[in-house]
């Protein structure tokens, strides 16, 4: 342990300490061209910061002084090594929304298709903060005020290592913006399936094609026999739709061809032999057909 | 008399039957003692032998005689059934409880119970042919036929379908014995079929299930067990016939496992032989093989979405050709389960999940299963399988042929399992096919020349039979094609091909056929109807190649022509004689009716029952009197009808039209001969009934006829009656049928009526049979539907109260009076009580004088009703009844005689003993025919009960009876049924003071007062069942009003509002006790005007 004695603190060295295999900020441009999310982020923690801790933060940033970075626990949590023997606890998060106002969120956004398509694309969509504002609420930060800092170096809040860690989360907003839903308290993955639930809610009934198909014996039963007593004896009128629905165009060996090869691993040719099977079913059902419909009276 | 039944029991079609005489027997013998044959001493659960089930000799020779064939050696067995009990004892199926007259109440307390019935048994192998033909030979309408036969021989057609489209997959099992047996089952599990199977089952009787064996009571596992065993059975006799058992012949089953499964699958024997001990592996593979059918990707919340687009029509330098130049794209997307959904570019996901480090975990699922997507269509089409070898596919490069391939045989397998696809708009439409167009030119004046509604039919060279030069010509939807462009496409052998900048669609046989075709058909002359009927396809002429339609020229065109005829013709304003308004509705069928009219085009107006055809009629007939030049006039127009609606159609013609000339060809002193000629001519009108039409034909003939029009057309029968013979041999420049029945739906029918109005144009009713008839309702056709419904387009106008530009016309109530006449039986017996009445009254005071005339009051209300009505009430000494029944030859006998089994369905022996229940019975006909649902108000409960019997014997059709002793659960109970969507009983009928305020029956849209109040505020209130909050149809208002009757006139004074209007209004019938006995004969008497029946 390297103990200052003079102060009665350990004393710090001028540089920071090196971190192996630091989490490095490796943007090219630096802060040019962020997207507008990570934007809202850099500039409200900026508006209170000073200079130095804007370059140091920088430059902290650069070298990979970040020990760890996660956002997985609602709030961005970082380990910042400064000159201190141990890494700095970083912690930046905002306020959660209650699960009532997210509820809301995920019903007004479940109204249009348009989100669902930019979120499962893993993009931010453009009009995503009015429907936040229409629930009296925000996702991004609008100014310092809207953002909690916490570090433990001591120095005035933000403090360099908040710097860091402010553009380290820049970085990440760019490259998977949906961590801004994380950090207000769901996680992007989550408000996905919230929100696809509540289309398909909204959907009930509609757009078949794609519900798993379901044999009349999975869905609803028909009423037990004590409850029919009176029309015991009767077709009910749903025998009329049967009638009534047009019939499909053939499709040749539908069910065989969507089968494909067989798994089984015999040398007998089996899938031709059922092919031809099927042309003779098909011919002999024509046939039969034909028979019932010339004995017309 | 008997009723047929069959439960599909053990894996078996087991026919049975109730016995009339049986059931007879069993009422007589004892009310309610049980008849007990107890099955087996022993057990502690006796169970009932059915006690008017036929016993097996009787059921043998009875299912012999419906023409049921059954093998003289079909087993016979029994089954046991759970019932519903009245009682002690089974009560009768509904078809036997017609034909005993019981329990028209339907409000008796049932309960089940298990009972034993003899059976025969039909061999598995016949079930489905057997079914179909007795259904062929017409053994469903019979009322000895159980209901439960439409279920059955809807299901073998379901299991014949499935079969011929291929849906069938063998499948093996193991049982517990370890026994691993092989089946052929059909393969339900698709979407459409699915949707199909589970309505077949919402449609499944009660009785279907109500069986013991392991399905018991699961309407699904009988269905599914019935399709099983049909499939299983007839593939089976397939492969026997065609001895497939020899393609394995020499193969070792034990060292493949294919030869072992397919031993158990060619032939009858279903145990999967010779397979290596233990070994389970056939068994796991092939329910794992079948479970591919399953996958479309359910669970999934994204889908393949596959966009065909066809080479940018920029890259070509000419207009045709080239079509191999340029390649296709077919780009992947993905489409939410979600609605709207949201789709998603290939290019999109990748530009997102790749690259960056791969932190973006929602696009990196996206892609994955993009990626898995693309894996699962590879197994369909291996073209596929080319995306698969890049990083980040985003779509395909087709060639010509390749699209070609995808557009005809990937897309529709594709489709079935899941993936959707977009592709280019013109793919299916029928304007990228080749076909041959009919060229025809009608030659004769310009219609131009005609520019009122006149008969030009008379003047010549119009009609359907007038000759047409025409001609044929190969198009491309409606571009035509010369004979050598044509012979350039053929030869380039490519199945799509760009013509004038569009790709269409270039079938080889569509060639082949086309080419012969034009050899064939150089053109030429013939009459228009033929060219008609060659033009929609009607024709056996154009064998092989599609018609694609026609194009007319000179006076065809305006009748024919492409674009919807009627928004062409030329706007009428309504008859300035017409004493009311059209609706807008109204106004064009009027202009339909003229427009066809001119031509002499026969012309069908189907309008829903209610949207006034009667005055579209009467206005025509006045448009054309006012069009009629100067000095000339319009010939009379015979108009047909049924006896009961002769009085209505006076009154609407004396209505709407008073200025004409109306003659009502009736009664016994009708004029004969020459007479009937001068009278005929001097009218504007004649209307006449179906009867007399036959009886008459000779005189009629022979007036000159403007138009010859039938009312309730739908009493033009087949096979042909002497009526129908009649009226088609009567001439005229043009006719018209008027009928509310839904025409297109009842094709025999609907030939009738097209035979009346437009002769020969359907053919002859074999051929239409064979070309129309059979594929549209046994196959379920679309393509000839749409041809036929394409064919009698110009002809057939019908609308639905439903329509939207109706509907807008419409008040949310209408009301009308049904005016109908007495019958014969009914006038005696009116009389009668009348005399006998105004006899004693004179000789009577006060309290008696009262109860006298009010107790002839309700006698002659309940004539008005049903002579049955009043009949069976009337046992009552002091009553002139017994003249009555000798006058018209009625007794106690003739009573039963009228409530015998009828002969057939349509059997219309007891309606029509009284013109307010046959005109009843001929407008339920048309509700129940167009699914609507009617309520029908009565004071008397027995009139009531012989509502119900008539409605169910003549009409086949179930109604709910509510009368003041029904409890109030089975009230709630009756509303559930008929307010439900899926209820069977579309008539309610009820006999209650105010009709049960408090009942909510906006299921209803027709309401019928059978009998009338006097008041009109409690018969409102009964109209306020239906027409009330939740309401979204009209409601048509019937109050049923016997012409000549006291009815009529007291209908009279309240419309009126005479000063004795209030007193009536507010005193029920008091008042007219108070009446002098001159004043009661002028009130009560029939008046003469009363039409008379023949």
């Amino acid at each position: 342990m390297n103990f200052n004695s003079a102060a009665g603190q350990p004393k710090k060295p001028d540089a920071p300490r090196r971190v192996r295999h630091g989490i490095k900020f490796r943007r090219k441009n630096g802060l040019e061209e962020l997207p507008w999310t990570a934007m809202a982020f850099v500039q409200s923690i900026q508006e209170k910061t000073s200079f130095g801790a804007q370059v140091l933060g920088m430059e902290y940033a650069l070298s990979g002084q970040l020990a760890s970075f996660s956002v997985d626990a609602g709030s961005v949590e970082a380990q910042v090594q400064g000159r201190a023997f141990k890494p700095y606890s970083v912690r930046i998060s905002l306020e959660h929304l209650t699960p009532e106002k997210w509820s809301e969120v995920v019903q007004l956004m479940a109204k249009e298709a348009v989100f669902s398509a930019k979120l499962l694309v893993g993009e931010m969509p453009v009009d995503i903060e009015e429907v936040f504002q229409e629930c009296q609420v925000q996702l991004l930060p609008h100014s310092w005020k809207d953002v909690t800092l916490a570090c433990d170096c001591g120095e005035k809040i933000p403090c360099k290592h908040i710097v860091a860690v402010t553009y380290l989360l820049a970085e990440r907003i760019e490259v998977d913006p949906l961590v801004i839903f994380a950090l207000r308290g769901l996680p992007g993955t989550k408000l996905l399936e919230r929100l696809q639930e509540a289309r398909n809610v909204h959907s009930a009934g509609v757009s078949q094609s794609h519900q798993s198909v379901q044999l009349p014996s999975q869905k609803a039963k028909l009423p037990p026999l004590e409850n029919c007593l009176n029309e015991f004896w009767r077709p009910g009128r749903k025998l009329n739709d049967f009638q009534a629905l047009p019939a499909q165009e053939h499709i040749p060996h539908a069910v065989l061809r969507r089968l494909g090869a067989s798994p089984l691993g015999g040398k007998f040719p089996l899938v031709g032999l059922l092919a031809s099977v099927q042309d003779s079913l098909r011919a002999k059902v024509i046939e039969l057909r034909q028979r019932i419909d010339e004995s017309t009276p | 008399m008997f009723v047929l039944h069959a439960n599909w029991h053990s894996d078996q079609l087991h026919l049975w039957a109730e016995s009339s005489a049986l059931f007879l027997k069993l009422a007589q013998a004892n009310n309610g003692k049980k008849n007990v044959e107890a099955v087996d001493d022993s057990k502690s659960e006796v169970i009932l032998n059915h006690p008017f089930a036929c016993g097996e000799a009787e059921l043998r020779q009875l299912v012999a005689s419906v023409g049921f064939g059954v093998a003289e050696n079909a087993s016979s067995s029994s089954m046991q059934l759970v019932l519903p009990f009245d009682h002690k004892n089974p009560a009768p199926s509904d078809r036997l409880a017609v034909a005993m007259d019981t329990d028209v109440d339907n409000g008796a307390d049932l309960h089940l119970d298990t009972v034993q019935v003899p059976t025969i048994i039909v061999a598995v192998n016949e079930v489905q042919e057997k079914l179909l033909a007795f259904e062929n030979a017409g053994g469903l309408d019979h009322e000895h036929t159980g209901h439960e036969f439409q279920f059955w021989c809807a299901a073998a057609r379901f299991g014949l379908e499935l079969m011929e489209d291929q849906r069938v997959v063998p499948t093996v099992q193991q049982d517990r014995s370890g026994m691993v047996k092989a089946h052929w089952r059909p393969w339900l599990h698709d979407a459409a079929i699915a949707e199909r199977a589970a309505t077949l089952l919402a449609g499944m009787p009660p009785i279907c299930r109500a069986v013991t064996d392991a399905h018991a009571g699961d309407g699904w596992l009988v269905l599914e067990s019935f399709l099983n065993a049909c499939v299983d059975s007839f593939l089976r006799q397939v492969m026997l016939a065609e001895n497939y058992v020899e393609a394995i012949e020499d193969r070792d089953p034990t060292t493949d496992p294919h030869v072992a499964w397919l031993g158990g699958l060619l032939g009858n024997n279903i145990e999967v032989k010779n397979l290596a001990v233990g070994d389970v592996s056939l068994v796991r593979g092939v329910r794992q093989w079948l479970a591919i059918l399953e996958d479309i990707g359910e669970g999934r919340p994204m889908h393949l979405l596959l966009q065909l687009d066809e080479p940018s029509s920029a890259l070509f330098t000419k207009q045709e050709g080239e079509e191999d130049k340029h390649p296709w794209r077919l780009s992947f997307q993905l489409i939410t389960t979600e609605d709207p959904p949201a789709i998603i570019e290939a290019e999109t996901i990748w530009g997102q999940a790749s690259g960056r480090g791969g932190a973006n975990q929602a696009a990196e699922k996206t892609a994955e299963l993009l990626l898995s997507e693309l894996a699962r269509v590879s197994r369909l089409w291996p073209k596929f399988e080319d995306a698969l070898e890049e990083t980040s596919p985003t779509g395909i490069d087709l060639t010509t042929a390749e699209a070609y391939m995808f557009l005809r045989d990937i897309k529709p397998l594709l489709e079935e399992s899941g993936v959707q696809c977009t592709v280019p708009e013109w793919w299916g439409a029928s304007s990228t096919r080749i076909g041959a167009k009919l060229f025809i030119e009608g030659d004769g004046p310009s219609p131009e020349m005609l520019t009122n509604s006149l008969v030009a039919g008379r003047k010549g060279g119009f009609g359907l039979h007038s000759v047409v030069n025409y001609s044929w010509q190969i198009a491309l939807g409606d571009q035509p094609l010369t004979m050598e462009a044509f012979e350039a496409l053929a030869r380039k052998g490519s199945p799509l091909v760009r013509i004038n900048n569009r790709w269409v669609e270039m079938r080889k046989e569509d060639l082949e056929a086309g080419l012969k075709f034009l050899k064939q058909h150089p053109g030429g002359q013939m009459s228009l109807l033929e060219a008609l009927r060659l033009a929609h396809g009607a024709a056996d002429d154009a064998s092989g190649i599609p018609v694609v339609g026609m194009d007319a020229k000179g006076w065809v065109a305006e009748v024919f022509g492409p674009i919807e005829a009627v928004d062409r013709m030329p706007q009428l304003e309504q008859p300035k004689l017409f004493q009311g308004s059209l609706r807008p509705y109204q106004l064009s069928g009027l202009r339909w009716l003229a427009f066809l009219g001119r031509y002499g085009l026969g012309a069908c107006l189907a309008d829903d029952m209610g949207l006034g055809k009667t005055i579209q009629l009467i206005a025509l007939l006045q448009i054309e009197r006012q069009d009629c030049p100067e000095g000339e006039r319009v010939g009379p127009t015979l108009l047909v009808a049924p006896m009961s609606v002769l009085g209505n159609w006076n009154r609407e013609l004396t209505r709407f039209a008073p200025e004409l000339t109306v003659h009502i060809h009736h009664g016994l002193d009708r004029p004969q001969g020459e007479k009937l000629k001068e009278v005929a001519e001097k009218s504007d009108v004649v209307i006449t009934t179906y009867a007399l039409v036959a009886r008459d034909q000779e005189d009629l003939e022979k007036i000159s006829w403007r138009r010859v029009a039938l009312d309730e057309a739908q009493h033009i029968k087949n096979p042909p009656t002497k009526q129908t013979a009649a009226i088609r041999a009567i001439q005229s420049d043009h006719r018209i049928a008027l009928t509310g029945t839904p025409v297109e739906n009842r094709l025999t029918e609907l030939w009738s009526i097209m035979e009346f109005c437009t002769p020969g144009y359907l053919g002859t009713l074999a051929d239409f049979k064979r070309r129309f008839a059979v594929p549209i309702e046994r196959h379920r056709d679309r393509n000839r539907a749409e041809k036929l419904r394409n064919l009698v387009r110009p002809f057939v106008l019908r609308r639905l109260k439903t329509d939207l530009n109706v509907i807008s016309d419409l008040p949310p109530l209408i009301e009308s009076r049904e005016h109908v006449p007495l019958t014969n039986e009914q006038i005696t017996l009116y009389d009668q009580v009348v005399e006998e009445m105004l006899s004693k009254v004179d000789r009577a005071e006060g309290l008696r004088r009262r109860g006298l005339v009010l107790s002839a009051l309700v006698k002659l209300k309940q004539i008005c009703n049903h002579p049955l009505h009043f009949l069976r009430q009337t046992q009552l000494p002091d009553i002139a009844t017994e003249d009555a029944l000798k006058n018209i030859g009625e007794s106690d006998d003739s009573l039963d005689t009228a409530l015998a089994i009828p002969e057939s369905r349509g059997d219309r022996s007891l309606s029509s003993r009284s013109g307010k229940s046959t005109r009843l019975i001929e407008m339920l006909e048309e509700v129940v025919a167009a699914g609507d649902r009617a309520l029908i108000f009565t004071q008397y409960r027995q009139m009531g009960h012989l509502l119900v019997t008539m409605i169910r014997r003549e009409l086949d059709t179930e109604s709910l009876f509510l009368h003041g002793g029904t409890p109030q659960a089975k009230r709630d109970q009756f509303v559930d049924r008929f307010q439900d969507p899926q209820g069977t009983a579309p008539i309610f009928v009820l006999s209650l003071k105010a009709g049960g305020v408090g009942l909510n029956l906006t299921a209803a849209n027709h309401v019928f007062h059978y009998d009338r109040w006097w008041n009109p505020a409690v018969e409102n209130q009964a109209t306020d069942r239906a027409f009330r909050i939740g309401q979204l149809r009209t409601v048509n208002v019937h109050k049923m009003i016997s012409d000549g009757t006291l009815e009529e006139r007291i209908d009279q004074m309240i419309q009126q509002k005479m000063e004795l209007a209030t007193q009536i209004i507010s005193s029920g019938e008091a008042w007219l006790t108070e009446l002098s006995t001159g004043q009661l004969r002028e009130i009560l008497s029939l008046r003469t005007t009363a039409l008379e029946d023949v």
